[in-house]
């Protein structure tokens, strides 16, 4: 899939499947997501994925810090088959997945690290198509 | 049972059930009420997410999932399913004792009524 796919559209396929994965897994799904292809790494940045009970309980210090854990947990647990879904649809091997959630503005970030430079994979294939 | 109870256990069923959608992103299987003298219980099913199920296999994820859903409970759908308890039977709530079973996803809560309100 990698291959017929521009920069642009790779981000935004890897958007709905973080998407897709939050709603499917988690059980819980974000208002909205944006990836960006760094080098070899996919930085992807899920807005609002607090439930409004969630939001009530960050309110206090000891709800915040479970929020965390928890979410944070569930990734972890869920992780190798997060990674498979990614390396299908990118063609990358992931080498290594970081992870965390900001109770304060309901942002989870995923940070995809590759065993290779995905960027330049379109760089080439533009200079190709040139 | 009287109408009066009947129509107490469904004005809580649809509210925890309202909760649970609307605050928790959570649709739950059944929530039964029972009224039973000075006491409610309310029993909650719903489907635990994937992820969930899968951090339950550990006794350290069961805890977890109990705290975090005990946590959410607590602070969301009990207080207003308290003060509707409160209203309905005109009676104080004493107490109130949650249970929650981290495989299943079930949650059982009683609420210990006191004495007349209006007394």
């Amino acid at each position: 899939m990698a291959q017929s796919l521009t920069k642009g559209q790779m981000e935004a396929e890897i958007s709905k499947l973080l998407i897709r994965f939050e709603k499917e897994h988690i059980g819980r799904g974000p208002e909205g997501a944006r990836s960006y292809i760094v080098a070899d790494m996919a930085v992807v940045r899920l807005r609002g994925v607090l439930t409004p009970a969630e939001r009530h309980l960050a309110r206090d210090p000891n709800g915040s810090a479970l929020i965390r854990e928890m979410r944070l947990r569930l990734v972890e647990g869920s992780k190798a088959l997060l990674e498979a879904w990614v390396q299908d649809l990118t063609g990358c091997r992931v080498q290594n997945l970081l992870t965390d959630v900001s109770t304060r503005t309901g942002e989870h970030i995923l940070v995809f690290v590759f065993d290779q430079n995905l960027e330049d994979s379109f760089k080439d294939r533009k200079g190709e198509n040139s | 049972m009287s109408e009066d109870e009947i129509d107490l256990q469904t004005a809580i069923a649809d509210l925890v059930e309202r909760f649970e959608r609307q605050e928790m992103g959570i649709q739950p299987t059944s929530v039964n009420v029972m009224v039973r003298g000075d006491v409610v219980i309310v029993h909650l099913k719903a489907v635990l997410p994937a992820a969930e199920k899968h951090l339950a296999l550990t006794e350290r994820g069961q805890d977890l999932v109990s705290r975090f859903a005990t946590m959410l409970f607590r602070g969301g759908a009990q207080p207003s399913v308290e003060q509707l308890i409160a209203r309905a039977m005109d009676k104080r709530v004493l107490d109130v004792q949650t249970a929650i079973s981290p495989l299943t996803g079930s949650i059982v809560a009683m609420f210990e009524l006191g004495e007349k309100t209006s007394e």
